[in-house]
C-alpha cells in the first residue's frame, strides 16, 4: 500500500504538467506525490508526431518554462503563429453598387495579431504526445536526480474508498476534514493519500466515483483531424466558421515531411464527419479546400453535399437592421485598416491518418469536492468547445493556480484537502471564474457561428466586422485566450 | 492617558501557576467549534498560515543553523522541521501543533483545558501523517508541569496566551527556562494601543462579530516592549525581533508587517554558550535586526 500526500490520477498534459510544477515548488519539496496513469509514455525516444494539437499561448508558455518542460521539447517540433484569422461563410461580399468600397474588406472576418497585444507570438502549436513525452521527460530527470517525493506507476483506478468504517455512508457534515481516501487501482494495488488530484479527462472516472455534478451539454458535432501539406508555409492560424461548424487549420512543425504542414480540425456533424473519415484522401483534400476557399455563390456546394437545407424565415426588421450597421459600422474602419482578409491555406496532400472525436461542453460546479479530499482540474473539470484550441491551455492554468495553493499550504503545514477545503478555495475561486468566462466566450462564438438563419447571419457578419474594428474588445479576448 | 491602564507585568516568585482558571473556561466551553474553519476560531484560522510562516522562517533562520548537520540534510523522510523539539503552550484544540507536526518537528501541545486536548487528540488521529505520539503528543498540563518533568526544547510557542495568563512576567520566566541553548520562543499577542482597542476589542468582538464578546480583556495586553523588558532582565533569552501582524481586510488575510500596533509576534533566542559553538552564537546575534 503507497502512502502519499498528493495522488495524480491521469499523466495526460494536465496531470503530468501539475505534478511537475508542484515538485518544482520549493515550498512543495517535503511532499510525496504519486502520478498513475493507465499508459505512461517511454522517454527512450521521441514519439511520431500526433494529430491532436494543442495551441499553447504565451502565458501557457511561460508555464511550461518554468517548470522546466519547455526547453525539453525539440525545436523542430514547435510551429509559431503571430496571427489568428477568424471569417465567416461566405466571403466576401457580393460588390454591389452601395458597397463596393467594403468588398475590400469583407464582412465577417476578425484578424487577432501578436502587435495587437504587443507580443512576438501569438501563439504555439505542437502535438499532444510530444509535449506529453517532454514532460515525462522532465518528471524522469526529477526522479532520477534523486528527489524521492515523486513516483510514477501504471495503473487505472478501479474503486475509491472514502470512509473507513462500511457503514457510515459519508463523512458528517460537521467534520472539517474526512479521513484519507484508499484508492484501490485495477491492479489490486492500492493508495492511501491526504489528496486526490483528478486530471483524468472530460470522463473522469474519479469525478464519476466521487458523485460529483457534471453539467454537460452535447453539441451533437464530432471534429475530424487531419494533417495536411499545404502549398505554402502559414504562420497564421485560421478558423472558417461553415454552416455545420468552425474549420480550423494551425500551423505545424513535423518531420513526417518537408512539405508545409498543416493539422486541420474540422468540426462538424456526425453524419459528415463519418463520411470525411471515409473519404479518399483526393476527395478530403478537394473537400477541404472548397469550405476553406468557397464563395458566396458556391453555396449550393455547402448545401448540396452534406448539410441540411437553411430555413428560410426573413423577418425584414433584422434585415433593416442589419443593413444600417453594415453601412455604418465598418465602413470608417475599413479605410485604415490594411490587413483584413488573409487567404486561406491550400491543402496539397493528406499526411497519415485521420481521426474524430465528440465535442461536448461541460463544467462541475464545484472543483474542490473538501468531503472526499479530491480536487478536479482540467478537463474532469471544464471540458470545452476546442475553439481557438484553449482547452489545454484551461487546464495548464489550472494546474499552475494548483500547484501554487498546494505548495503554500504544504509550506506551512496545512492540511491539504482537510480544513474544508480552505487550503485549496483560491484555485476554486480562481479558476472557476476564469473557465467560465472563457466556456462562456467559446460557447458563445459558437452558438453565433452555428445560428443559420440567413437574416442572423448577415447581423452576424456585421457583428463580427465590428468587432474586429473594435481593438480594445479584440485585446479584451486575446488577453483571455493567453 | 494609557498610562492608566498600564497592568504592570506581575513579578511575584512564589510557586503557583501562572494559569488563569476563569480563562480556560472561557475556551473550553468553545473546544468542539476550534477546528471549523467558518466557526468561532474563524479568526485563527486566517491568521494561522501567516503565523506558521513567520515561525517556520524563524526557525530555518535561527535554529536549524545549530542543529547537528544529520538533522538538516537527511534521508527520504526528512522534512523541512525535522529534528526539531517544539513545545506549544496553550494549544488548544492543535492549530499550530498539528501544522508543526506536519513539517517535520516532533511537538508536545499542552493546554490546561481538558476539552481542548480531548478535540485536539481526537482531531490529530485522523491524520495518518501525524496520528503517531512520536511525531505529536498532547498534554494536559500547564508550563510548569512541564517545567518540573524536565523536559526543554529547540522551540517554545507561546501564541495568543500571554494575554490570558494570571502572571504574565512568572509565565515568561517559565517558557524561557523550557528552550534549549540555540533555540527560540516564539509569542505572540495583542499590543496594548488605541489601535489594538479599535480593532482587537471594538471591531473583532464587537461589530464583527469575529469573537465572543469578552475573549479578550484589553488591560491584559503586554507591549513588545513590556515583554521584551521582562526576557532581558529575568530569563537567559535575548529579544531578537517583534514583527506585526496585520489583517488585509481586501485581500482577507493576515501578512506579516513592520507595525507593532495591533497583533504582533515576538521572538527571543537563548544564545550558546559552549565554546565549541561559540562562533555560532556571536553571528546569531550579528545577525540580530531589529530587535526591540
Amino acid at each position: 500500500m503507497f502512502n502519499v500526500d498528493l495522488l495524480i490520477i491521469g499523466g495526460g498534459l494536465v496531470g503530468a504538467s501539475l505534478a511537475t510544477a508542484v515538485r518544482s515548488h520549493p515550498l512543495a519539496k517535503d511532499l510525496r506525490i504519486l502520478l498513475v496513469d493507465p499508459s505512461p509514455p517511454s522517454t527512450q525516444s521521441w514519439p511520431p508526431t500526433s494529430l491532436r494539437t494543442s495551441t499553447i499561448s504565451p502565458s501557457s508558455k511561460m508555464f511550461l518554462d518554468d517548470i522546466g518542460v519547455w526547453d525539453r521539447i525539440p525545436v523542430d517540433r514547435i510551429a509559431v503563429f503571430d496571427r489568428m484569422f477568424v471569417w465567416d461563410h461566405p466571403y466576401p461580399l457580393p460588390a454591389t453598387p452601395s458597397n463596393t468600397e467594403v468588398s475590400k474588406a469583407p464582412a465577417g472576418t476578425i484578424v487577432f495579431d501578436a502587435n495587437d497585444i504587443e507580443q512576438d507570438h501569438l501563439g504555439y502549436v505542437l502535438d499532444n504526445d510530444t509535449l506529453r513525452n517532454a514532460m515525462f521527460r522532465r518528471i524522469g530527470d526529477i526522479v532520477g536526480g534523486g528527489s524521492q517525493g515523486l513516483q510514477v506507476i501504471q495503473g487505472s483506478v478501479k474503486t475509491i474508498k472514502f470512509v473507513d468504517d462500511e457503514s457510515e455512508s459519508h463523512v458528517p457534515e460537521e467534520e472539517d476534514s474526512a479521513p484519507w481516501p484508499v484508492v484501490e487501482l485495477e491492479s489490486g494495488e492500492t493508495i492511501q493519500c491526504r489528496l486526490i488530484a483528478a486530471c483524468d479527462g472530460s470522463r473522469s472516472r474519479v469525478r464519476t466515483i466521487c458523485g460529483a455534478d457534471w453539467f454537460q451539454y452535447g453539441y451533437g458535432q464530432n471534429a475530424v483531424v487531419a494533417n495536411v501539406e499545404l502549398k505554402d508555409i502559414i504562420t497564421t492560424a485560421y478558423q472558417r466558421f461553415v454552416p455545420t461548424g468552425p474549420v480550423a487549420v494551425l500551423p505545424v512543425s513535423t518531420e513526417d515531411t518537408l512539405a508545409p504542414v498543416g493539422n486541420v480540425i474540422w468540426t462538424t456533424t456526425p453524419a459528415e464527419a463519418r463520411a470525411l473519415m471515409a473519404a479518399d484522401e483526393t476527395d478530403f483534400i478537394n473537400e477541404l479546400n472548397i469550405v476553406l476557399a468557397a464563395h458566396e455563390d458556391e453555396d449550393q456546394v455547402f448545401a448540396s453535399s452534406f448539410y441540411p437545407p437553411e430555413s428560410d424565415q426573413n423577418p425584414a426588421l433584422w434585415r433593416l437592421v442589419a443593413k444600417g450597421l453594415q453601412v455604418v459600422l465598418p465602413k470608417s474602419a475599413a479605410e485604415n485598416k490594411v490587413l483584413n482578409f488573409i487567404p486561406p491555406p491550400e491543402a496539397t496532400r493528406v499526411i497519415g491518418k485521420r481521426g474524430q472525436f465528440p465535442l461536448t461542453l461541460g463544467h462541475s460546479p464545484q472543483y474542490v469536492l473538501r468531503k472526499k479530499r479530491t480536487v478536479l482540474v482540467g478537463d474532469a473539470a471544464h471540458s470545452v468547445h476546442p475553439l481557438a484550441g484553449q482547452g489545454v491551455n484551461l487546464g495548464f492554468a489550472d494546474a499552475q493556480s494548483l500547484a501554487d495553493c498546494i505548495a503554500s499550504a504544504a509550506g506551512t503545514g496545512r492540511d491539504l484537502g482537510g480544513e474544508n477545503g480552505a487550503p485549496l478555495m483560491r484555485y476554486q475561486s480562481e479558476r472557476i471564474t476564469s473557465n467560465l468566462g472563457m466556456i462562456g466566450v467559446l460557447h458563445g462564438l459558437q452558438r453565433v457561428f452555428g445560428v443559420q438563419n440567413p437574416t442572423f447571419r448577415d447581423f452576424r457578419r456585421v457583428g463580427i466586422s465590428a468587432l474586429n474594428f473594435a481593438n480594445p474588445l479584440k485585446k479584451i479576448i486575446l488577453r483571455a485566450m493567453r | 492617558m494609557l498610562k492608566s491602564f498600564r497592568r504592570p507585568l506581575c513579578s511575584s516568585s512564589s510557586a503557583k501557576s501562572s494559569v488563569d482558571p476563569s480563562e480556560i473556561g472561557k475556551f473550553s466551553a468553545l473546544a468542539g467549534k476550534w477546528w471549523d474553519p467558518n466557526g468561532s476560531a474563524a479568526p485563527l484560522h486566517r491568521l494561522n498560515p501567516t503565523r506558521i510562516g513567520y515561525i517556520r522562517s524563524t526557525i530555518e533562520k535561527m535554529v536549524l543553523p545549530n542543529c547537528a548537520p544529520a538533522v538538516s540534510s537527511g534521508d527520504r523522510n526528512t522534512k523541512c522541521l525535522s529534528g526539531i523539539d517544539v513545545v506549544d503552550v496553550g494549544c488548544g484544540a492543535g492549530l499550530v501543533a498539528e501544522p508543526m507536526a506536519r513539517l517535520g518537528a516532533k511537538v508536545l501541545g499542552i493546554d490546561k483545558s481538558s476539552e481542548g486536548i480531548a478535540v485536539a487528540r481526537t482531531h490529530a488521529a485522523k491524520d495518518p501523517a501525524i496520528a503517531s505520539t512520536d511525531v505529536l503528543r498532547y498534554r494536559e498540563a500547564a508550563v510548569e508541569d512541564v517545567l518540573n518533568s524536565g523536559e526543554n526544547f529547540d522551540v517554545v510557542l507561546a501564541l495568543e496566551i500571554i494575554e490570558h495568563v494570571a502572571e504574565p512576567a512568572r509565565f515568561l520566566r517559565h517558557c524561557a527556562s523550557l528552550v534549549r541553548e540555540g533555540g527560540v520562543l516564539i509569542l505572540s499577542t495583542l499590543n496594548r494601543t488605541v489601535a489594538s482597542y479599535v480593532l482587537g476589542i471594538v471591531a473583532a468582538e464587537r461589530v464583527l462579530g469575529w469573537l465572543p464578546p469578552g475573549t479578550h480583556d484589553w488591560t491584559r495586553f503586554p507591549t513588545p516592549e513590556e515583554v521584551a523588558d521582562v526576557i532581558r532582565k529575568e530569563t537567559n533569552l535575548v529579544p531578537e525581533e517583534a514583527v506585526g501582524v496585520a489583517y488585509n481586510p481586501f485581500r482577507g488575510s493576515f501578512s506579516i508587517v513592520e507595525t507593532t500596533n495591533v497583533n504582533y509576534m515576538l521572538t527571543a533566542s537563548r544564545p550558546i554558550v559552549t565554546a565549541r559553538n561559540s562562533a555560532n552564537q556571536s553571528s546569531l546575534q550579528n545577525e540580530t535586526s531589529a530587535s526591540v
